[in-house]
């Protein structure tokens, strides 16, 4: 008896959790993404419009916030696609700070498309169900 | 100098740790489903068991995935494990699909050669199983019934069934459990509460008999008051039995 409501309030609890993880690491995700989609835009924009000062602001500010993210995205997500994207950001910012807008260009590129790869792997979609 | 090479000096702890922890959960896991030995399972219950050990063996060894990759799967199975027997507890029909059915595989001594075919059981395995229920003869059987966690159940025919005490109009006996009293020389808690004895009962019964608790390896009671005592001698005489009664 006792066993059996030891398992069903386990079994209540795993059910909470699960929904908390359902929950809690795709709105983390989500926040992340929308901030560094915007940082990912205004940098680029920046670099279009040869605004070298304000794509090392934001390219400084996109690097700061991966790496002040990746301990808690690191919980949930594939630590090689985390890695990638930090790689990605970090050659961003060096590139502008170097002056070499292709190469900044390039990588913030490569940053936007590993996000959405994450986005897409991590995130509920019936694709990816199948 | 010699130190200097180890930069981080915890670098497998991760590992290490990582292993302990899944083990642990693992095992809370296969403790909530209710089984406690690979002869309760049903092929389902071992094909769960086998994915949920697969799931922690990935975590464990590659430490670029998050505990989460393995520990959500393992909880979905779990759910999904429970559902399934809950679902089997209050449908039959729903058991019938997932255990399948009890299957007779000889009756009044004759093999059923269309069900054998129908589950793949091989009359080299079925004189097997006979076996290991000491039966030689496939004549002696009434039935043979093969059960969904895939052992056979027999029941002989009623000229070959040992006869029990009242059929023979025995003095039936008490059949009472023996409890352990003593191990190592330490008293066990669990067998004085159940026998309802306190330790200077024991004490004073091992002084009757000239015992000390500390020589004693082994001793068990049953409920008529039957005590079985093994001391730590090396002759043959560390082997003792009393009536307490």
């Amino acid at each position: 008896m006792g066993f059996t409501i030891f398992r069903t309030a386990m079994t209540i609890l795993i059910c909470g959790f699960l929904v908390l993880l359902f929950l809690l690491p795709s709105a983390i995700l989500s926040r992340f993404s929308v901030q560094a989609n915007e940082l990912i835009d205004k940098a680029e924009n920046a670099l279009l419009s040869g605004d070298r000062e304000a794509a090392a602001l934001h390219c400084g500010a996109l690097f700061r916030l991966v790496r002040d993210r990746m301990p808690v995205l690191e919980r949930f997500l594939n630590h090689a696609s985390i890695d990638a994207l930090d790689a990605c950001v970090a050659v961003a910012d060096c590139a502008v700070r170097a002056d070499d807008p292709g190469a900044a260009a390039e990588a913030l590129a490569e940053a936007r498309s590993i996000l959405v790869r994450i986005e897409g792997i991590e995130l509920f979609s019936w694709n990816n169900l199948l | 100098m010699f130190f200097a090479v180890f930069t981080h000096p915890f670098h497998m702890l991760t590992l290490f740790l990582r292993a302990v922890f899944l083990d642990l959960f693992v095992l809370l896991i296969l403790r909530l489903t209710g089984k406690r030995q690979v002869s309760d399972l049903q092929p389902y219950d071992l094909l769960m068991t086998l994915i949920i050990a697969d799931l922690a063996s990935t975590a464990i060894a590659d430490t670029d995935i998050p505990l989460l990759y393995s520990v959500v799967p393992i909880l979905a199975l779990y759910l999904v494990q429970q559902a399934i027997a809950k679902l089997c507890l209050k449908f039959s029909p729903v058991r019938r699909l997932v255990c399948g059915t009890p299957q007779i595989l000889i009756l009044d001594g004759v093999l059923q050669e269309k069900i054998m075919r129908r589950t793949n059981y091989t009359v080299r395995d079925l004189l097997d199983s006979l076996r290991s229920k000491d039966i030689f003869d496939v004549g002696e059987v009434a039935y043979a019934i093969l059960e969904t966690n895939g052992t056979v159940s027999v029941l002989e025919k009623a000229a070959f069934q040992q006869p029990n005490k009242r059929e023979l109009g025995l003095e039936p006996g008490s059949a009472a459990l023996s409890h352990l009293l003593i191990l190592e020389g330490r008293i066990q808690k669990s067998g004085l509460e159940t026998l309802h004895l306190s330790q200077s009962d024991v004490e004073a019964m091992l002084k009757k008999h000239g015992l000390a608790l500390r020589n004693i390896f082994f001793a068990q009671m049953n409920g008529d008051g039957e005590l079985h005592i093994q001391t730590d001698r090396k002759d043959r005489s560390r082997v003792m039995r009393f009536s307490e009664g």
